[in-house]
């Protein structure tokens, strides 16, 4: 039996700054019931909501904007989800060579580069009982891997809750689940409404970036793009990149690695399981919907 | 991981746009799943409510949402919970929307009911739609409502937020206190 022909419930709300979509198959081995699935998808939910108050940026009160008031002045203790997410943004900024770095939360907020010396993920220090210390002022963003982050935390509720299979898309980042493979589809760059039948995934992630939904001279979606750690300026690339991996949380994060580096044969890719795609795009020819180049 | 690319992966070309599909539409839930997922239990009827032009132009100052708000599809249970029924369209996307508001005035939840995508957008932008003509499959503006799992840039839900600002300020004006 094919998994979209299992009884199923697929709900959707407004969180991370996009919609969250779940989707929740019985099995029919263990059925679940209706409310069953109603549960497992509302904790799932809740969970997301969770770290989506834990990790906004632009919230005030958040913890991740606790964490860049208060770090650099001395020890203070963080969640362990918080301490968890920072731990694997650290370890890819390391494997990247700094080319994912949530340390540009100053050009989100259009700080003048030279008010403030920010510090980086490289400036965080882990110290015992779930406490953090940075060596400089911090103005962390972790746009670029919260929502994977948020989408494997749900998938793992999921699967706690004996949920059979399924899919959790925040937006555009979403990971499969579950015994049969699942059609995965992707944007067309320039032609958002487009879609191409990218392939078929069993139990993995995809994530993509592009512009597509951007607009260059929008001062609402300026905060949204990928910007480049060193030259603190955000991508104008009209093409799209994809990543497939085992974990949500390394494609969302992967996707600002190929972005900026323009490789597929970047090592990062290989360390966490990941497959690269460039969708590329004549930027001299927006009408022209045909893709000008694929590789992977 | 399992991973099995589609032959589009190791074409370019014509097969590329011969191979895609255009936009896609998805109902989640009903009215009526909406008010059990957010009050399970409720026994809700529905409590039409006219919009006048007073009421219409303070809702648009207030959220900035351009287009009239609907006072057709609010819901009332016999405690003074609420659901009201929204739409947002933006250039991309139509989403319809439940906003569940408690009898003390607070958020209960939000519920997306209905996304629906390039609503008018193919009939606005003819250019757009010239391009795809007699080179898809039958129907070149046809939504699929099969596609499941998209991949692609985030699409922002700023939208949502105006219009549950809207909601809950309707709620202050209209149905606070309301019996």
């Amino acid at each position: 039996m094919r998994v979209n022909q299992l009884p199923s419930l697929t709900r959707c709300k407004p969180l991370l700054g996009t919609y969250v979509e779940i989707t929740a198959h019985t099995d029919g081995d263990h059925p679940l019931a209706y409310r069953d699935l109603t549960y497992c998808i509302e904790k799932a939910f809740s969970t997301i909501q969770d770290l989506h108050h834990r990790f906004n940026f632009y919230a005030e009160n958040s913890e991740l904007s606790h964490l860049n008031r208060l770090a650099h002045l001395g020890s203070l203790e963080i969640s362990p989800q918080l301490k968890a997410l920072l731990l694997i943004a650290s370890e890819m900024y390391c494997h990247s060579e700094g080319l994912f770095n949530c340390g540009i939360g100053q050009c989100t907020l259009r700080l003048a580069k030279d008010q403030v010396r920010f510090g980086d993920l490289s400036d965080l220090q882990f110290l015992a009982h779930d406490h953090v210390y940075a060596n400089r002022p911090l103005c962390l963003n972790l746009g670029g891997i919260a929502k994977g982050y948020a989408v494997d935390c749900a998938v793992d509720i999921l699967l706690k809750e004996g949920v059979a299979a399924g899919c959790v898309n925040a937006g555009g980042d979403l990971r499969v689940f579950g015994h049969q493979a699942q059609k995965i589809h992707l944007r067309m760059p320039h032609q958002c409404h487009a879609l191409i039948e990218l392939g078929e995934l069993q139990n993995g992630a995809v994530a993509s970036s592009a512009n597509y939904f951007f607009s260059p001279t929008s001062v609402r979606t300026l905060d949204q793009r990928i910007v480049h750690p060193e030259q603190q300026l955000p991508s104008n690339s009209p093409h799209s990149y994809s990543i497939i991996a085992p974990q949500c949380v390394h494609a969302d994060a992967l996707t600002k690695v190929l972005a900026l580096s323009q490789q597929i044969v970047h090592p990062c890719f290989e360390r966490y399981g990941a497959k690269p795609f460039i969708f590329y795009h004549d930027a001299n020819d927006i009408t022209n919907a045909t893709l000008k180049k694929i590789r992977h | 991981m399992h991973w099995k690319p589609s032959s589009i992966v190791f074409l370019a070309g014509a097969s590329a746009i011969s191979s895609s599909c255009l936009a896609h539409a998805r109902i989640y839930i009903s009215v009526d799943q909406a008010q059990k997922i957010l009050f399970p239990g409720s026994q809700f009827t529905l409590q039409p409510t006219l919009i006048d032009q007073a009421l219409q132009a303070s809702l648009k100052k207030v959220s900035g949402v351009h287009y009239p708000f609907r006072g057709e599809y609010i819901w009332r249970d016999q405690v003074g919970n609420y659901l009201v029924i929204d739409e947002v369209v933006g250039k991309h996307e139509m989403i319809r929307y439940a906003v569940g508001i408690t009898s003390t005035g607070t958020i209960q939840g939000i519920e997306i009911l209905e996304y629906r995508e390039s609503y008018g957008y193919e009939v606005a932008e003819q250019q757009w739609r010239q391009q795809f003509v007699g080179k898809t499959a039958h129907d070149p503006l046809k939504l699929n409502h099969d596609i499941q799992n998209i991949s692609g840039a985030t699409l922002s839900s700023k939208h949502i937020t105006d219009g549950v600002k809207r909601v809950m300020h309707f709620y202050q004006i209209a149905l606070k206190g309301a019996k």
